[in-house]
């Protein structure tokens, strides 16, 4: 065969490998940072260029790959259809930037950074590819352990470096650390025990064979499929809850993502999304619109998400950091995201996953911009870094609220049409107090910083870090998707119309005389 | 048999969940341990419990055991062990920090 034929039929794996590689050699050179640095930024580079590459020959069906050409639903597949492709895009376009962020002195507080951050984005690029739900727990270890050392990263330093204010406790690193773990290693746990029930009662662990044998269960059957499934596919919720932080499975974000390092705080913006996502693939293979189980999760996860929203607001308000005001922030895309999630439309899909690229981008450029303010306008600087600050700090709030013009504004809307009609006395003031305690929030946070009258002080005129163009960058991206929102949401509703017909991702996953 | 292995994996869980809500942070690594002991022994059983079958096929042989949880369980144990070192070199690093005047002789 061709190169480049071949290289065609392994690109679904090419996400997976090169983060991998350049991680086990970026293990071997780690003493010298700048050899780190050009290694790693180089690989991203690479899986960036793969994934746009993916994106631009997106075609109708989906792409398997069986992993030792076993078929499934026996051998492991990798499903490379239109949500992997979309998330693909979403985390290869977040690491480049926060990478380049990285590279700017973070990197520098441990040893070994870049290889951690290549072998996170090899757990979070699998965990997007992946058909089989034990690869999927395999894969979220890969990226949970991955982004323990990540977290606890430079924790020789005991003080948040967050956290000006003198009002709250500052968490070291070590505590938090240790919160974060402990949690993670009882959903690994739990995860285990629901994957081991679906193989229990199914006989088989792959995402459309589940599919296919929750469509023929009848409701009237006596025997004990039912409730067994019912039990395991709430106990898996659980754990992609825990994942992304809804409530009341939340307290661990706020405090892992304020004392955690700036860069490791903006990775983490997709790793809450990934459990989203684990729940969508959820509700379209085993919950589809033909299964016994249909409408299992759907009331929960808008009442969660509610909830969500509005501890999101009480948090955002109560928060006096700028970390820590974005990581509640967080909690509220968060309970968005969850609302979407449980409105179970093709609709409402569009706008989950407008919203949850839009969230990623954002937050990241906000928990990014909250440690360059930290450094440079708070602990004094000089005014015309001010200013550049203020304006990054206004387009970073306008988007994050969610007021027109940008992005959020776009998602936001798309959200609040697509609610069902008896759901909408709930979910529409909670989305719209959730917008406005983000607004009260930022607002307070921006006059108390920028509006300040303060003596002109005879500050160093350090020159721009390079950190500046990361930012900007991830704010260009949110610009960008709500000039061109058009075709995103165009390629996005493909992709919903997509997963909506779930009988054909059984089709294109197993081959059509399935042995069962 | 399946009712003895209920109980020990009820009763691994009760263990599992009493240590992990102790203050003692070795207590908590010791009550992951046992719940991951637990969910082990929970996958291991979701193969049906069959005594004296090897998960081989053979020609006259009508007994054999299911493979795949068998695996299943052998990834999980690896990655277990993995997460406890990891878990117990972060507690001994917490225990240190909070200890600044202990030095190892």
């Amino acid at each position: 065969m061709s190169f480049v034929a071949s290289a065609i039929t392994h690109a679904p794996v090419a996400p997976i490998l090169l983060p991998l590689l350049a991680g086990c050699v970026l293990l071997m050179v780690s003493d010298h940072v700048r050899t780190q640095r050009t290694i790693s930024l180089f690989s991203c580079l690479l899986q960036l260029m793969l994934v746009a590459l993916l994106l631009a020959n997106i075609g109708e069906s989906a792409q398997i790959y069986r992993l030792g050409n076993w078929a499934p639903p026996f051998g492991i597949a990798l499903v490379l259809d239109r949500l992997a492709v979309v998330m693909l895009f979403t985390a290869a376009m977040l690491a480049m930037p926060v990478l380049i962020y990285a590279c700017n002195g973070d990197d520098e507080e441990g040893r070994y950074f870049h290889p951690l951050f290549q072998f996170q984005l090899v757990g979070i690029y699998g965990a997007f590819l992946t058909g089989d739900l034990f690869n999927l727990f395999v894969f979220f270890e890969i990226l949970l352990i991955a982004s323990y050392g990540l977290l606890l990263h430079g924790s020789n330093a005991t003080i948040n470096p967050h956290t000006p204010s003198k009002h709250h406790v500052t968490d070291s690193r070590v505590t938090v650390g240790i919160q974060y773990v402990v949690l993670n290693l009882i959903g690994s746990a739990l995860f285990l025990l629901a994957a081991g029930i679906f193989y229990g009662v199914a006989g088989t662990l792959n995402f459309a064979d589940i599919g296919r044998f929750v469509a023929t269960l009848d409701i009237n059957d006596t025997n004990a499929a039912t409730p067994l499934l019912v039990g395991a596919t709430l106990l898996l919720a659980l754990v992609f809850g825990l994942k992304a932080a809804i409530v009341p499975l939340h307290f661990w974000l706020p405090r892992s993502y304020s004392a955690a390092n700036a860069s490791v705080a903006a990775l983490f913006a997709i790793m809450s999304k990934i459990g989203i996502y684990a729940l969508l693939r959820l509700q379209t293979t085993v919950l589809a619109s033909d299964s016994v189980l249909h409408d299992l999760l759907n009331p929960w996860l808008l009442g969660f998400g509610v909830l969500t929203l509005a501890i999101g607001a009480i948090g955002a308000i109560a928060a006096t950091a700028l970390a820590e005001i974005v990581a509640y922030l967080m909690i509220i895309s968060i309970g968005t995201l969850t609302v979407a999630l449980g409105s179970g439309s093709v609709a409402s899909i569009t706008a989950l996953l407008f919203y949850l690229v839009h969230s990623t981008w954002i937050g990241a450029a906000m928990f990014l911009l909250a440690a360059q303010i930290n450094q440079h306008v708070l602990s004094g600087g000089a005014p015309q870094h001010k200013r550049l600050f203020a304006i990054l700090f206004l387009i970073g709030a306008i988007a994050v609220i969610g007021m027109p013009p940008l992005s959020g504004f776009i998602g936001k809307l798309l959200i609040l049409q697509s609610t069902p009609m008896d759901a909408r006395v709930a979910v529409w003031p909670a989305l719209l107090l959730g917008s406005l305690a983000a607004l009260i929030a930022l607002t307070r946070f921006g006059i108390s910083v920028f509006w300040k009258n303060e003596p002109i002080s005879a500050g160093t005129t350090q020159p721009l870090h390079v950190t500046l163009y990361a930012i900007g960058a991830l704010l260009v991206l949110g610009i960008a998707m709500s000039i061109g929102a058009a075709p995103v949401v165009a390629v996005l509703d493909a992709t919903a119309q997509q997963l909506a017909e779930a009988h054909r991702y059984v089709g294109s996953v197993l081959p059509t005389g399935a042995l069962h | 048999m399946e009712i003895l292995i209920s109980l020990i994996i009820g009763v691994l869980v009760a263990g599992g969940a009493f240590l992990l809500l102790r203050t003692n942070l070795v207590s908590v690594v010791l009550g992951l341990t046992l719940l991951s002991y637990a969910v082990n022994v929970f996958l291991f059983a979701m193969g049906r419990l069959q005594g004296n079958a090897a998960p081989i096929l053979e020609a006259g042989n009508m007994s054999t055991t299911d493979p795949l949880p068998q695996a299943l369980v052998l990834t999980a144990i690896v990655i277990g062990f993995a997460m406890t070192a990891f878990t117990l070199a972060l507690a001994l690093r917490a225990h240190r920090d909070e200890n600044p005047a202990e030095r190892e002789q």
